[in-house]
């Protein structure tokens, strides 16, 4: 019951955070101004590699996965 | 994501003399229409990778050594192509099953001839053997006498006061090997493709897979849309087993939204679905089934039949189509069918006072197994002077148990799926670690980095992941190092 309520706040907040960015649509941000959304580490994954690395040993260990862009098969999951 | 290109014009003005230098070498290329071969076939930006892994578990169990390269460049100003290779080694001691510490004497692991074996060692059990004689010395059956003292044996009763006791099985060295290809085309300055496709394979696994996807930036590159479409196809045997030759593939359907917000934030949420079906089992995976086999069963199958091997047990007796490995022992199996939902928001906050960023994502995820989990990444990027960059993070991870999923099973499923495989239990994990970043020159930097994980059953959210038993507790750690080029 108590895991139920959770994941029902969650999917709310989570749900809130889609109508923010939705509202986000009307915002301006120019060119000139995304000096720092460009800097290395503002990318959504700045260790693409050592994320993929990572994800390759959560897989192994863990039931569930997803939620990243990357792709790959392959077992060695003992 | 919306992508800012940073301009490498320098680059690869610089990168096309070298490469014009090299092609014009005598016996290399042609140093006719070398202008025209440049212009058609520019090399931007090729960068090069090497990361390390290393994993280990506590208690020597597993541990593995995993080794990533990687190549990429552009051809023609639009396209892109990456390809990479992993190896993987790993070996050591992985869990094969559990069942309660009070019938560790009765329960024991078989050879390929489970069945005869099995069926040996309860007659070979002292309180057998014990009730034989007494009946022979008594004039009594002996077959009966035996029977009985069997099916007390099999029906022994599990004081409340157990432990569940967790059988290990020594994994020999293998090596897994894969190579990935894939080419990103930016249709027009707001459309990019991505089609990639790879192979892996180890002694006992082979898996293929192909993705197709696409991202759309829109509202003045402040929108990214991104979907696509992946499909592997797996094989899978089984070293010990030779009934386990069997296929299984998964599809998946993403969904990605990416949105600035603000000069210094993103957000993003990523969704997706995956349906897998075929053979999900796990072919080394072992569960404690009582009363799938009766003690007439072992007798009569062990003295009448003359039964010795798995497969002439599946043949025999309604064991649901299962593969025998010892006294009430049978391997795994799970559903032939899998959904599975993600959804997964993300925010990316710039802190200019700290010049640092903050990384926080969520995940939640369902499937029809009756697993739930959710995942809260936390990472914090913080350069300094010098080109170094330090990233701080914390992971914390809870799922429910699947709905088939037991330490072990004192009365047989209707549905005939069973797994005691501790990672479709209920549990948590906390992860902590550092990752360091250091750019050497322009083109050259060197990360190294280590992350150290708790997994109870206790971490589970809610508590009480594995009803308090702490038996398929473990805590492993990683370590990483690599080396990124750009020419």
């Amino acid at each position: 019951m108590i895991n139920r309520l959770i994941n029902q706040l969650i999917l709310w907040i989570s749900f809130g955070i889609v109508i923010a960015m939705l509202n986000g649509c009307g915002l301006e941000v120019a060119a000139w101004e995304r000096g720092n959304l460009a800097k290395p580490h503002m990318a959504l994954d700045p260790e693409p590699t050592i994320s993929v690395l990572r994800e390759h040993v959560q897989v192994s260990k863990e039931s569930t996965s997803g939620g990243s862009s990357n792709n790959g098969g392959g077992c060695g999951c003992n | 994501m919306a992508v800012i290109k940073p301009p490498n014009k320098s680059t690869k003005h610089g990168l096309k003399a070298l490469t014009a230098a090299a092609l014009s070498l005598p016996g290399v290329c042609c140093a006719e229409g070398l202008g025209d071969l440049l212009e058609d076939f520019p090399i931007h930006s090729p960068a090069a990778d090497y990361q390390y892994l290393h994993y280990e578990e506590g208690g020597k169990r597993m541990k593995a050594d995993v080794h990533h390269g990687a190549l990429s460049t552009s051809l023609y100003d639009r396209l892109k192509v990456t390809a990479s290779y992993d190896v993987d080694i790993y070996s050591g001691a992985t869990p094969e099953f559990s069942r309660p510490d009070t019938v560790t004497d009765v329960v024991t692991r078989a050879s390929a001839v489970a069945f005869a074996v099995s069926a040996g060692a309860l007659l070979d059990n002292p309180s057998v053997v014990a009730a034989r004689q007494q009946a022979f010395a008594n004039g009594g059956d002996g077959l009966k006498a035996e029977t009985d003292a069997v099916r007390a044996l099999l029906q022994r009763p599990i004081p409340s006061s157990f432990k569940t006791n967790e059988v290990l099985a020594d994994h020999p060295e293998e090596t897994r090997k894969s190579v990935n290809l894939s080419f990103e085309y930016e249709l027009d300055d707001n459309l990019t493709y991505t089609l990639s496709g790879g192979h892996s394979s180890e002694p006992d696994y082979k898996s293929s897979y192909v993705y197709i996807g696409a991202n759309y930036e829109l509202n003045q590159k402040l929108t990214n849309i991104s979907g696509g479409f992946g499909y592997t196809l797996d094989r899978v045997k089984s070293v010990s087993r030779p009934d386990v030759s069997e296929k299984k593939d998964d599809q998946i359907y993403r969904l990605g939204l990416t949105q600035i917000l603000g000069k210094n934030t993103l957000a993003s949420i990523g969704t997706s679905y995956t349906r897998r079906s075929g053979f999900l089992s796990n072919p080394y995976k072992i569960v404690y089934i009582r009363g799938l086999l009766e003690a007439e069963d072992y007798i009569d199958g062990f003295f009448d039949v003359g039964i010795a091997t798995p497969e002439q047990a599946r043949e025999e007796f309604e064991i649901q189509d299962l593969w025998m490995a010892g006294v009430d022992l049978f391997f795994e199996r799970r559903p032939k069918a899998r959904n599975e939902w993600v959804f997964a928001p993300k925010l990316v906050q710039y802190v200019p006072k700290l010049d640092g960023s903050l990384h926080l994502g969520y995940r939640y995820y369902s499937d029809s197994w009756e697993i739930d989990s959710h995942t809260i990444d936390i990472k914090w990027y913080q350069p300094f002077s010098g080109g170094w960059l330090f990233s701080p993070r914390f992971r914390y991870y809870s799922q429910s148990k699947a709905e088939f999923f037991r330490p072990f099973f004192l009365t047989p499923r209707a549905d005939g799926n069973y797994s005691s495989d501790f990672r479709l239990s209920g549990y948590g994990t906390i992860s902590a670690g550092l990752q360091i970043e250091k750019k050497i020159v322009d083109q050259v930097s060197l990360n190294v980095g280590a992350e150290w994980t708790t997994h109870k059953g206790g971490l589970k959210l809610g508590g009480n992941g594995m009803n308090n038993s702490s038996y398929a507790d473990i805590d492993y750690f990683t370590v990483t190092a690599g080396v990124n080029i750009k020419f």
